[in-house]
This record gives structure tokens, sequence and C-alpha cells, in this order.
């Protein structure tokens, strides 16, 4: 099984750059969203959530998803790099 | 029909002579209901919304703390590998099971409801409505209980795996449970209270049925 | 660890998925009342709905195991619950966020809210029950998500009497094509992703029943003890 690894690493790769590249893209536009949505929201809106910007309820969200999913798949790496190990070492034993 | 009540009269006639496990989930629901009291009562006066959490949750811990000790028995006596081993539907196996931990757990809830109508100072009224509410949470209850404790066999520390398993199933029983007896306590509302006992109706059908189901395959490797 | 030859693919959806929903849900338009937190719901909705999706296909995993004594059944249902639980977290921290700023409130006792914790705990309690169960909790933790997939819908619809103060699933069908449109891509987005995760955990759990093979083997042949 000399390939899963790579595959692996080029999994975690690919999935990290997504969300981090989609939560730039929200950082980068959800000021302007947000001046832009300040105007048109009047009064009303802030009687309920009074202090929090809305901006950061979002990518507060949003970042958790990010930090969970990255989280399970490096677990999920991490386990498998251990199976590896037990493999190598049945291998070693195998060998002698 | 007639193993199930084979089996049932054998866990009876087993208690009665023993006597150890009425006793001792009694004394154990008491034990909750004084520590309770000493926390609630003393200060303000509690509502009665406390009374019912606290006669329900009483009801749980004893409930679990008696099944456990219930299989602990068989398993000391390696009586539930016999039954196993013997011709019986497994599905007579479970409903005798479950009838038997209900007994066990009504005897357990009249002295608790005794006990918090006393402390808390509740007075019942509506007490057929309560009392089926209470009916038919234990047997909610005791169809997850007995499905569980069952098929925990020589698993390992299952002292701490029955509560696991059982009380996030069984929650759903508590709420109506607690939800029910207040209305009834407080708003003295049937209404209400004939809702939450639909639910658990409805409940124990689908986990009794589901229980019967499962049992089978849940306990056939470990006989 | 072998993955199966569709999971590039898949992966390479969902990584496209992901890239691109950001920029659409951003460019829907602002919901009048709830402003710039609405759009948690384009991902809060989406957590919940796999979280569902994936507990039904954990006891449908734990059926095939029990019934059918299928060890790729339990794979499944294993691998199920874990994803169960890293959406059902992600749905239980969007939710509130998005609560915080329309009620006021991080958390109330709402039906949908107390279901979801439900569902969440059960399978919480799946996993430490398989990881710290040890022998013979394979099958426990087979029967404790077929209950926990029971008790979902039993309270889910028999409490419609109850009020609820969460948005009903009707919303989504009131959304019109501005926000639609978006929000069936990142539905579309977390299912791909959640079929590659599902994937991938199934391959590992492939990987360690082989590995344990190889254990019983090089134990037979006497290079173990």
């Amino acid at each position: 099984m000399p390939d899963w690894k790579t595959d692996m690493k080029r999994i975690f790769v690919i999935l990290f750059f997504a969300f981090f590249l989609g939560g730039a893209a929200l950082a980068q536009e959800a000021p302007k969203k947000d001046a832009e949505g300040f105007e048109a929201v009047n009064g009303d809106m802030m009687q309920s959530g009074e202090s929090i910007p809305g901006s950061r309820l979002v990518g507060a969200a949003y970042g958790f998803i990010c930090f969970a999913m990255v989280v399970w798949v490096a677990s999920v790496a991490r386990r498998a790099r251990r199976l590896e190990d037990e493999v190598d070492e049945l291998k070693k034993k195998l060998a002698r | 029909m007639r193993s199930i009540y084979l089996l049932l009269w054998k866990d009876v006639v087993v208690e009665l002579r023993a006597k150890e496990l009425v006793y001792a989930t009694i004394f154990f629901a008491v034990v909750v209901l004084l520590i309770f009291c000493f926390a609630f009562l003393g200060g303000p006066k509690p509502t009665v919304d406390v009374a019912a959490g606290v006669l329900w949750v009483a009801i749980a811990l004893a409930g679990t703390v008696g099944i456990s000790r219930a299989f602990e028995r068989e398993r000391e006596g390696d009586t539930m590998r016999a039954l196993l081993l013997s011709p019986v539907p497994r599905s007579a196996l479970y409903i005798s099971k479950l009838v038997a931990i209900s007994l066990l757990m009504v005897i357990v809830e009249a002295v608790s409801l005794l006990l918090v109508s006393l402390l808390f100072g509740v007075t019942v009224t509506h007490f057929g409505t309560l009392v089926a509410l209470l009916l038919l949470g234990t047997a909610g209850f005791a169809a997850v209980a007995a499905l569980f404790g069952a098929s925990l066999g020589r698993a390992r520390s299952r002292d701490v795996l029955l509560p696991l398993l059982v009380y996030p199933i069984v929650v759903p029983v508590l709420i109506a449970g607690t939800r029910g007896t207040v209305a009834l306590l407080t708003a003295a509302d049937p209404a209400v209270a004939a809702f939450w006992l639909k639910f658990l109706l409805v409940f124990d059908a689908v986990f009794v049925s589901l229980g019967v189901w499962v049992f089978e395959p849940l306990v056939a490797g470990d006989a | 660890m072998k993955l199966r030859p569709w999971f590039l693919v898949v992966v390479a959806l969902a990584a496209l998925g992901l890239l691109a929903a950001p920029q659409l849900i951003l460019s829907a338009p602002r919901e009048t009342t709830m402003g710039l937190v609405q759009k948690i719901f384009y991902y809060h909705v989406p957590s919940a709905w796999i979280c569902f999706l994936s507990a039904f296909v954990c006891a449908a995993g734990s059926a095939m195991y029990l019934f059918k004594s299928s060890e790729a059944g339990d794979r499944l249902a294993v691998s199920a619950a874990e994803l169960t639980v890293l959406f059902g977290s992600c749905m239980l921290v969007t939710g509130p966020l998005w609560g915080r700023k329309a009620w006021g409130v991080y958390w109330v006792w709402d039906v949908r809210l107390t279901t979801a914790l439900l569902l969440f705990i059960i399978f919480i309690a799946y996993l430490f029950a398989r990881r710290y169960g040890g022998p013979g909790s394979r099958k426990l933790c087979a029967g404790l998500a077929l209950f926990g997939a029971a008790d979902v819908p039993l309270i889910y619809f028999s409490v419609s009497i109850w009020r609820t103060i969460h948005p009903k699933t009707t919303v989504v069908s009131s959304l019109g094509r501005g926000m639609g449109i978006p929000f069936a891509f990142s539905m579309l987005t977390f299912t791909i992703l959640y079929i590659a995760l599902l994937e991938m955990r199934m391959a590992l759990e492939r990987a360690r029943a082989r590995v344990d093979e190889l254990h019983i083997e090089a134990e037979d042949a006497g290079l173990e003890n």
C-alpha cells in the first residue's frame, strides 16, 4: 500500500485550501457587505442582537466548520499513519 | 405466552427469596430523594416543577441501579446463558425481563411518589392519570434497559456502559414524564398530560417492538 | 489504505463546491430582517441535514451488521457515527451563533434544538461505547444507533403541538431563486463532501480490518505471540 499516504496528503491539502480560500473570500467580502447593509438596516434589527456584529458571528460559524473539518481529517490521517506503522512492523517481522 | 409467564414467575420468586434487589433499589431511591430535599428545601419554597423533576430523576437513577444489579445476579449464576440456551423464544425472554424490571420499578415508584408528595408538600390530583403516566414511562424505560442490560454480557466496564447507553435513549421518556407530571401537579391541566400520555404510548409501542426485534441478534453472540 | 477509484472525483467536486459556495452565498440577496447573519443559514441547514442523514446511514449500517452480520455494515456504521458527531457539532455551533442575533440568546429549549442535541449526545455515547466498551460493544452500539435513529423522528413529529420558534422547514421553499440557488448549491456541496469524508473514513476502517487479519495470519505463522 504505497500510494495511500500521498493520497491522504493530497486530499488533506485540497480540502485545506478549499476551506481557506473560501474563508478568505468570505473575509474579503464580509466587511464590504456589512458596510453596505448597514444603511439598509433600520434600527429594529439591533433590538435583540445588541452589540455583536453579524459579520463576526458569520465568520465564527464558518471558521468553526473549517476548523472542525480540518481537525477531523487530520485525525483520520493520524490514525491511518498509525496503521501504516503497524504494517511496517509486520513487514519487518516477515522479513526476518 | 406461557413461557413469558413462567420466566416472569422465576424472576419474581428469585427476588422474593432474596429481597435484596427491592430493598437496595428502594433505599437508593430514598437516598436520592433525600439528597434532593437537602438541596432544594430549607431555602425559599421550591416549585412543584422541581418535585416532578426530582421524582423522575430518582426513578431513572434507581432504575439503572436496580437493573444493573439484576443482570449482575444473572451473570453470577450464569443463568442468562442457561436461559439463552433453553428452547424459549427470545422475544418471550425479552418481554419477561421487561415486565420484571417494570414491576421492580413500580414498587420503587410507589415509595418515591409517596415520599415526594410528603416532602415537597404536593397534593396529588388526577391520581389515575399520574399513575398511567408513571406506568407508561416505566415501560418505556424498561424496554430500553432490559435490552441493553441483557446484552451487555461480558462487556468491559458495563456498570458505566449501561447508563451511558440507556439514558440518552430514554431522554424522551423523561421529558414526557416530567412535563406530564408538571402539567398534572401545577395547572392540573389534563389536556397537556393527555398529550404526553399519548406520546409515551407511541414511544412504548415503537421501543418495545424495536426491542423485540433487536434482542435476538444483540444477545446471540454472548451465550 | 485503498480508496475507491471514484473517491478523487468526489473530493475534487467537493473542493470545487467549497470554493464556489462562499462566493455564491455572498452574492445572494440579503435577507431583509436578519441581514448578514442570515448567511449562517447556508451552512447551518446543510450541516443539520448531513447530521441527520448520517445518523440514519449509521442506523442502516447497524441494521445490516445486526441482522446480516455484515462487517461492511459495521464499518459504514462507525464511519457514519463519527461524521454525525462532526456535522452535529457544526450544526450546534452555527445554530446558536445565528440564534444569538435572531433570538438574542444562544440557546432555547425548543423542540428542534432539543432533538438535535439529543441526537448529538446519542452518537457521542455511541463513540464512547465503541472506544471503551471492549468486546461485544460493536453489537451494543449497533443497538444504540437503531434506538437513537428511532428516537429522533419520534420526537420530531410528535411534538408539532409543542410550540416551536425555530424556523420551519417550509422556509426552504419560500426562498425564491436568489437565495434558493446558493442554498441548493450548498446543500449539494455538503452532501458531496459527506460522501467523500465517509469513503475516506471507511477506507481507514477497511485498512484496519485488513491489518487485523494480517496480525492473525502473522500469529498463525508464529511471528507474533
